[in-house]
């Protein structure tokens, strides 16, 4: 009987041991082992960079899983919106998707994302090592829809060999006066060279950073702009001065470079300096891909916030991008354990190598930190940077309306052209009252 | 005696079979099957998409002709974009098919090497709209580019030139498009040889020199295949989109926005709701006015086209 | 043309048409010596054709391809699709031009106007109500909306472009093959499909590089990457949040389109050796 009775502890001693080395992975409450074969579909962008690196973090829970298999979709940025907005039509989006803050309120609101909250409450997803800030970024309303995939902010990234050159001191908090006057120090000592891109496009990114400069959390409501038409004209202001003093690129010379595309960004390529900048305006999770394009141009970077008259009511902590299950998915428990299995796990977050930015469990953040540095030595300076935004930063605006980007494409970027023309012909108050007038009309049309 | 008692067994079906018109029909048969089956109900989608709003993620809704009249009478970038795409077509049509016809004529000579410089002047067409010309065209026409720099050795002037300004910028695309006139030069070229040797012969006997042999033989007999490579530019003119989205992006100021990137831009916005409603009405407008300028380059075709 | 040429006006005739062809193909040129220059510096140096420093890290990053499949994966693919559909064309389109350009029928007007609209229906409009009319279809996740529809001459400008060829081929060989006893059938298949054949080439290195250039219907239709095609994987090397790798595009971008023109080199005396001084009597 003893003999028996030590015969069954010991086997379930061996059976507590091997389960042990199964849970390895973090991949939360849910039995994934038992789940019986799936093929989980996965939706990104990015670069091949990226694929690579989530690839191997997707193959290290299939060795361990070899239950669950990934069908994985892979786009370029506007590949991927207009692939996602179609299988969105016929209901046949992947289990998980890569989602950014601009976008989960439409898409919540079309109801595309699935509600994680039952799962938070029951354990399932684990999201006790984020911050409640980073976890509220990804709640619509009162549904969470999206885990974020990596920390952001903005940053204002520039050229250190030069500033130390010159000999000029760039601090972390950078007021609009103080971007002004290096870039007019950097110009003078260098032919009218090495200017600033600011303002161009059709992002929101910067009224908004204006906007919290002013006071105000967010730059769009519900019903419009918080902006007045004569703080939305102190904004244009700022081109036109800019443009018209020549430390800013009119709208010609931004049309003759690229700036979309970091290798050929004017900070880090360029033949003469007139089509060359000191500094771009980035976020912290682009800081591998520039440094990489700097180091070939052989220069250092340094890292601050964008210019703005408070940097510190304008700054914030935004997911770099998001994880969502889709309300598509067939096998929602299983997506979920993935997604845990994402966030929380520190040998898939090595194996993401952080390009999409500081893992949102800090925990995980400094446990990976030695790992990664060796591959990727940016990832200390995005960590560090964070840390300091973190104390001197503004909580973040809430999810964009989904009008937003339809101002985006017909109201900011006329307005933007128009402001940084060489020969501008309206004025900043003209401008400011457009703004504030066709973006309340488009808001109130949704 | 065979003949009479063949006729008498030949059957009403083999008599329909073989009559002119049903041989036409079933010729057809393929295109007619592919039409209703792939074309009709995805057009008709379209035209009902047309009037109603639709984001793609929820269904559409009917709003009658909202779509067509906004666009008609409140959107300024629908009729800068047409005028962009008209004067793209307008300038990069001729100019297209004229190099490939100068060029199809220089070539239509046999010598050892002549397939060799086939290859290289068709070679641009090839490359199509694809990632690797974007960045190409972008590097040479910069203002520090080769272009640049071949041109400031006979203009000093051109130093610098900011090819991507607003003025200039639709240049790049059309020489773009020119620069890729292989197509029609082969066309060209295959009908060149169509043309039977004797008339040439005829012509030299009866004392025409070369010029005279070209106005009088070649160009009349070439005048169809022009008429087919002005029709099939003019509607890819009309059509193109990937050089204006990935070279310049519609801008600057939208002083290179193709209209079919207008329209995709509607169809898959950046960011925000699509308006795939306004996208599909922007559309059909296109097709009428493509429509519109085909059929007029039809109903001139008898006054300038030579049928043989 | 059998007119003698005078020696100097040969050599002056080869400067001037190598000028323009090397004018004509610098660009192409440029890509492919920038693919074996290192990565970082194929901007740098963007003035400076010939490499001084090569490499082949380019073509081994590129070809690596995505999700664990090689850029071989893809080739194979994009081979597979547009040969297929080119076949499907030459054969559907050769038949429809016959009918329209040589035979009678009620509705000719109509089915040729029909034949042209198709030349000016924008691809990315038809592509949501093509995908949603697929998807009825179960077509989704296969390579078929990317290859059937090609077998039933829905691309009105090749059914046009043989109408043209058709229309220099001289009636006279049809009223004759009429004569004889032949159908209509016999002398499509007989006469007519033997004489068209530049344009057949003509169509079918067209067809084959449209094919393999087209990545918004694999964007849609094509949901696996172990199904992609060249013309979608090439995208995915430049992606303006992550950093864009120039080098493996160029490298990439530069195997492409060989295939394209080994089959145009191959073909291209075929194309124009037309029926030159053959068979038209009369």
């Amino acid at each position: 009987m003893k003999k028996i009775v030590a015969l069954f502890l010991s086997l379930a001693l061996l059976l507590g041991m091997t389960s042990a080395f199964a849970d390895d992975l973090k991949i939360g409450t849910y039995d994934l082992a038992n789940a019986g074969d799936i093929e989980l579909g996965f939706g990104w962008w990015g670069n091949q960079v990226r694929d690579a690196a989530t690839a191997d973090a997707l193959n290290y829970l299939t060795e361990n899983y070899p239950n669950i298999t990934f069908n994985t979709n892979a786009q370029n940025w506007s590949n991927y919106w207009a692939l996602m907005l179609t299988a969105a039509a016929d209901n046949s989006l992947p289990d998980l998707m890569q989602q950014d803050y601009a976008y989960i309120e439409q898409w919540a609101a079309a109801d595309d994302l699935l509600d994680l909250t039952p799962y938070v409450e029951s354990g399932a997803l684990d999201l006790s090592g984020l911050s409640q800030n980073i976890i509220d970024t990804g709640k619509v309303g009162d549904k969470l829809v999206a885990v974020c995939a990596g920390v952001n902010a903005p940053a204002l990234l520039y050229n250190k060999t030069l500033t130390d050159e010159l000999g000029i001191e760039v601090p972390v908090n950078l007021t609009w006066a103080k971007f002004e006057e290096i870039t007019k120090q950097i110009m003078a000592a260098k032919d009218g060279g090495y200017r600033v891109i600011y303002g161009q496009g059709n992002s929101e990114n910067y009224p908004t950073y204006y906007a919290r400069g002013l006071g105000k959390t967010a730059l769009f409501e519900a019903e419009g702009t918080t902006l007045t038409a004569e703080e939305a004209a102190g904004y244009y202001k700022l081109m036109l001065d800019g443009v018209a003093e020549g430390w800013m690129f009119n709208t010609d010379e931004i049309a003759n470079v690229n700036v979309d595309d970091i290798a050929q960004s004017p900070m880090v390529f360029g033949a003469t300096p007139d089509v060359r900048t000191w500094c771009s305006i980035a976020f912290s999770n682009q800081i591998a891909a520039f440094n990489a394009a700097a180091q070939a141009d052989g220069i250092e970077l340094g890292i601050c916030s964008w210019p703005s008259d408070d940097p510190v009511a304008s700054n914030y902590m935004k997911p770099g991008q998001f994880f969502s299950v889709t309300t598509d998915s067939k096998n929602p428990d299983a997506a979920v354990a993935v997604l845990n299995y994402l966030i929380n796990d520190p040998q898939a977050n090595i194996l993401l190598k952080a390009e999409r930015g500081v893992p949102a469990n800090s925990s995980v953040a400094a446990e990976i930190a030695e790992e990664v540095n060796k591959i990727d030595p940016t990832y200390g300076v995005a960590v560090d940077y964070l840390a300091i935004v973190e104390d001197n930063s503004s909580p973040i605006f809430a999810p964009l309306p989904s009008y937003v980007g339809e101002v985006n494409a017909d109201v900011l970027k006329r307005l933007s052209d128009e402001a940084l023309l060489k020969n501008p012909a309206y004025t900043a108050e003209e401008l400011g009252a457009d703004f504030v007038e066709s973006t309340n009309d488009i808001a109130s049309n949704y | 005696m065979s003949n009479r008692s063949l006729e008498r067994r030949e059957s009403g079906f083999t008599r329909w079979f073989h009559k002119e018109s049903t041989a036409g029909l079933i010729f057809s048969l393929p295109f007619i099957i592919g039409f209703l089956m792939f074309l009709l109900i995805p057009m008709a989608l379209s035209l009902y998409y047309s009037f109603c709003k639709y984001d793609i993620q929820s269904p559409p809704t009917w709003i009658g002709l909202d779509n067509y009249i906004k666009i008609f009478t409140k959107d300024k970038t629908f009729s800068k974009a047409l005028g962009v795409t008209v004067y793209f077509a307008l300038i990069g049509t001729p100019l297209k098919v004229i190099f490939a016809l100068i060029v199809a004529l220089i070539l239509n000579h046999e010598t050892r090497a002549v397939g060799f410089y086939r290859a290289t002047y068709y070679l641009p067409s090839i490359i199509g709209g694809s990632v690797a010309v974007a960045i190409l065209w972008r590097r040479m026409f910069e203002s520090n580019g080769t272009i640049n720099a071949i041109l400031s050795t006979i203009f000093p002037g051109m130093t610098g030139f900011n090819w991507f300004g607003e003025g200039p910028a639709i240049w790049v695309l059309i020489i773009l498009t020119v620069w890729q006139f292989g197509s029609s030069m082969l066309i060209f070229l295959s009908s060149l040889k169509q043309i039977p040797m004797e008339l040439y012969e005829a012509a030299s006997i009866d004392g025409a020199n070369g010029i005279k042999r070209f106005f009088h033989v070649t160009l009349p007999l070439l005048t169809p295949t022009i008429f087919f490579n002005l029709v099939q530019q003019t509607i890819n003119s009309f059509l193109a989109f990937t050089q204006s989205k990935l070279i310049t992006n519609g801008g600057p100021r939208d002083s290179t926005l193709f209209y079919t990137v207008y329209q995709y831009n509607k169809a898959f916005p950046a960011l925000g709701k699509s308006q795939m409603g306004y996208a599909s009405a922007l559309a059909w407008i296109m097709l009428v006015i493509v429509s519109l300028v085909t059929f007029l380059l039809f109903k001139s075709r008898s006054k300038w086209v030579y049928d043989a | 043309m059998k007119t003698e040429r005078k020696p100097w006006k040969e050599v002056l005739y080869h400067i001037l048409v190598a000028a323009g062809a090397l004018i004509m193909v610098y660009p192409l040129l440029w890509m492919v010596f920038s693919s074996f220059k290192p990565v970082d510096t194929i901007l740098p140096t963007a003035k400076q054709l010939i490499p001084t420093e090569w490499t082949l890290r380019n073509y081994i990053q590129g070809w690596k391809g995505f999700m664990g499949y090689t850029f071989g994966t893809f080739f194979l693919n994009s081979f597979f699709i547009s040969l297929t559909s080119t076949f499907g064309t030459l054969l559907s389109s050769s038949l429809v031009a016959y009918a329209l350009q040589r035979l009678q029928f009620k509705g000719k007007k109509i089915l040729f106007g029909l034949v042209l609209s198709t030349m000016m229906l924008p691809a990315q409009i038809l592509m949501i109500p093509q995908f949603m009319w697929y998807r009825h279809l179960n077509w989704v996740g296969t390579y078929f909306p990317m290859i059937l529809p090609y077998f039933f001459a829905i691309q009105g400008f090749f059914v046009y472009l043989i109408m043209n060829f058709i229309d220099g081929i001289p009636k006279d060989l049809d009223e004759a093959a009429k004569i004889d006893g032949c159908s209509y059938y016999v002398t499509f298949f007989r006469i007519i499909l033997p004489l068209i054949v530049p344009a057949l080439v003509t169509s079918a290195i067209f067809s084959f590089i449209w094919r393999w250039d087209d990545y918004l219907s694999a964007l849609l239709y094509v949901n696996r990457a172990s199904m992609r095609p060249i013309s979608l994987a090439l995208q995915l090397f430049n992606d303006p949040s992550s950093g864009s790798d120039i080098g493996s595009t160029l490298a990439m971008s530069t195997l492409s389109i060989v295939p394209a023109t080994v089959l145009f080199l191959i073909f291209q005396k075929s194309l124009v050796e037309g029926i030159a001084s053959t068979g038209i009597k009369g």
